[in-house]
């Protein structure tokens, strides 16, 4: 139970209390009120420490303009050729991190100086409604109302009196509590997300060069792809540790890899590839097909990473399927007219960790044959894959027969099994299943969702309207949203609150009636 | 790993003493920024007991990032004046070849 929660049952009582045979408990439920704790932390503190975050964040930025005008101007000015050139996406890697620190910490330093005040004005009205409340109980005589309702006040306005002042000191305990719970949660999460921006550092402390570590920390999928970054944390700094577990001949490959790709960005595919789980000799394999397109960052996009903001592949967000009539098809990577949403959101959230799973699904791991990677190619391989997920689920929910003979859909041992098979292995970390029964479950969920989704690692759903269900799955967050991919082909953001009231109809009443009630999610372990 | 060669040619030697003279001043100031952002010493529990775990885990993150950016950074201005460096002496080698030549 939480303060505000606490707080808000004495509330209930002390506003039921209107003659005065409750005095006893009205005394009682002052004493209770008195005894939860009032916000704690220090105003002072936290503002000082939102100050001096504003300022380093302010210096940054000075540091990022300085180092761009190098990258943009002064280097190329110096030195040319193609070493050059490398040397300045270098430096405007550094750049771009400082930008990112000074963007950061002014964020952090805002959020920290709203929360000293929210704390600052709660500790205000939690000590104003404790002294009210203290008064309140001082009315009720020296035995503190135990024995008033038998014998009678000396003066009876006292009662009348003591209850008014109870019933202000308690609301302005819940009006403090409530500020300081939803100021804090918003501080928290935004904290929490903002940690997880903090990219290279992950990545220097498992043994990776600093400068490397920035570099590959940098790196983005081209803007025509949504952009958005190609390695997350988690996966640089797993990838870096899976590079320490090697033998010093693998990590001299994998090494050698990295050092002859054509750009940072084919490098930082590699790092992704080894962060889902791939092994050196896959690795390997992989970047020879992918090795000719190197510097083609549209190129590598497009292959290697699906486009979940738009919900396109090669600019085709709508696909027209052979056999229907014209005009009709479905979102490009919709799960389409079968019940296999489960496999549907969990191979894609997979096709998102793992570009060697990606590239097979975008070409067959034949790029440059003609037509290998076209549209329909691509649709052909995603629908087979969905399709062979959903029967591996439904064999292991123990269904009397596989798609296309049943199409009931999974249950929960059949998504497990997926999660673990497909999300499990790609992110190093078993899942299992939680039940969510209501908004407290929701609620003592979110920060683990959180966490989970600014780690890298994507949080299969399952929503219900009370007769349909659906699975989506969380792969984003920002501190106060989070963003979830729908197997209807698009995705979608919802605030955190909606999350925890059971309010995520949006997310699917293109097909009405909308399913807005979560009831269970996959949570990886860690 | 080598991401950023170590080497490189067609170099104009006063300019790039600039450019490193340049990033050395980047960091410099990102020293500032590290500064300033230690220069408070809370503790977790100042943050409140919502906040606390939050904040220790944002703190610790950045304080790590910003040190490894500084390091990336001192890294990038020594590849640099390696870089000058070495031309420097590749061209005084071409000299006194041309020298040995003419002579």
């Amino acid at each position: 139970m939480s303060a505000l929660s606490d707080l808000q049952g004495c509330q209930s009582t002390i506003d039921s209390a209107w003659s005065i045979v409750a005095a006893p408990l009205l005394a009682a439920t002052i004493d209770s009120a008195l005894g939860v704790p009032a916000p704690d932390g220090s105003p002072a503190a936290i503002s000082a420490q939102g100050d001096a975050y504003l300022a380093a964040g302010g210096t940054c930025r000075q540091v990022a303009e300085r180092l761009n005008d190098v990258a943009r101007n002064k280097l190329p000015a110096a030195w040319r050729g193609g070493v050059a050139e490398t040397a300045s996406q270098a430096v405007s890697a550094l750049s771009d991190d400082a930008t990112t620190a000074g963007n950061v910490l002014g964020q952090a330093g805002k959020a920290l100086q709203v929360w000293a005040d929210n704390l600052g004005t709660a500790q205000r009205g939690d000590s104003s409604g404790r002294d009210t409340l203290r008064s309140a109980k001082s009315r009720l005589g020296p035995l503190g109302g135990l024995l008033s309702s038998f014998i009678e006040f000396s003066d009876p306005t006292d009662f009348v009196i003591a209850v008014e002042e109870a019933r202000t000191g308690i609301a302005s305990m819940v009006t403090a509590a409530a500020l300081a719970q939803n100021s804090g949660q918003a501080t928290a999460s935004l904290l929490t997300y903002l940690a997880d921006q903090a990219r290279a550092g992950g990545a220097e402390a498992n043994g990776m060069d600093p400068l490397d570590a920035v570099v590959l920390a940098s790196e983005q999928n081209a803007a025509s792809d949504g952009g958005g970054d190609i390695l997350t944390v988690a996966e640089l700094t797993r990838a870096s540790e899976l590079m320490n577990g090697m033998s010093p001949a693998q990590q001299q490959e994998f090494e050698k890899l990295l050092a002859e790709a054509k750009s940072p960005e084919e490098a930082a595919f590699l790092m992704k590839a080894l962060a889902a789980g791939n092994s050196l000799p896959a690795i390997e394999r992989f970047d020879a097909l992918i090795h000719p397109y190197g510097n083609d960052l549209a190129w590598l996009s497009q292959h290697l990473a699906p486009d979940l903001a738009s919900g396109t592949y090669d600019g085709v967000s709508f696909f027209h399927w052979p056999g229907m009539k014209p005009g009709y098809g479905y979102d490009t990577y919709s799960q389409g007219g079968i019940n296999d949403c489960v496999a549907a959101s969990t191979v894609v959230a997979l096709a998102n960790l793992d570009p060697v799973f990606m590239l097979k699904l975008t070409t067959g791991d034949q790029p440059g044959v003609a037509g290998s990677d076209s549209v329909s190619s691509f649709e052909n391989r995603l629908h087979l894959t969905y399709i062979s997920n959903y029967q591996t689920g439904q064999r292991a929910d123990g269904d009397p027969g596989v798609y296309p003979k049943v199409d009931g859909g999974l249950g929960s041992t059949g998504e497990n099994v997926l999660a673990n098979s497909d999300l499990g292995t790609a992110t190093g970390t078993p899942y299992h299943y939680v039940s969510l029964n209501g908004t407290g479950d929701n609620q003592a969920a979110l920060s683990q969702v959180e966490k989970a989704v600014d780690s890298g690692q994507p949080v299969p759903i399952d929503v219900t309207n009370g007769n349909d269900s659906h699975q989506m799955v969380i792969i984003g967050s920002n501190g106060s949203e989070l963003e979830i991919y729908n197997p209807w082909g698009y995705s979608g953001w919802v605030t955190n609150q909606q999350f925890v009231s059971n309010q995520l109809g949006a997310l699917t009443n293109s097909q009405p009636p909308a399913m807005p009630t979560a009831f269970g999610i996959e949570l990886p372990s860690s | 790993m080598v991401l950023v060669p170590d080497g490189g040619f067609s170099v104009d030697l006063a300019e790039l003493g600039g450019v490193a003279g340049q990033i050395g001043v980047a960091y410099d100031d990102l020293t500032t920024a590290i500064s300033q952002y230690g220069r408070e010493s809370p503790s977790a529990g100042d943050f409140g007991s919502q906040v606390a775990g939050s904040w220790s885990a944002f703190d610790g993150a950045w304080a790590q990032e910003l040190n490894v950016l500084g390091l990336a950074t001192t890294e990038m201005v020594s590849k640099v004046h390696t870089v000058g460096t070495n031309y420097a002496a590749a061209e005084s080698a071409n000299v006194r070849d041309i020298d040995t030549l003419a002579g």
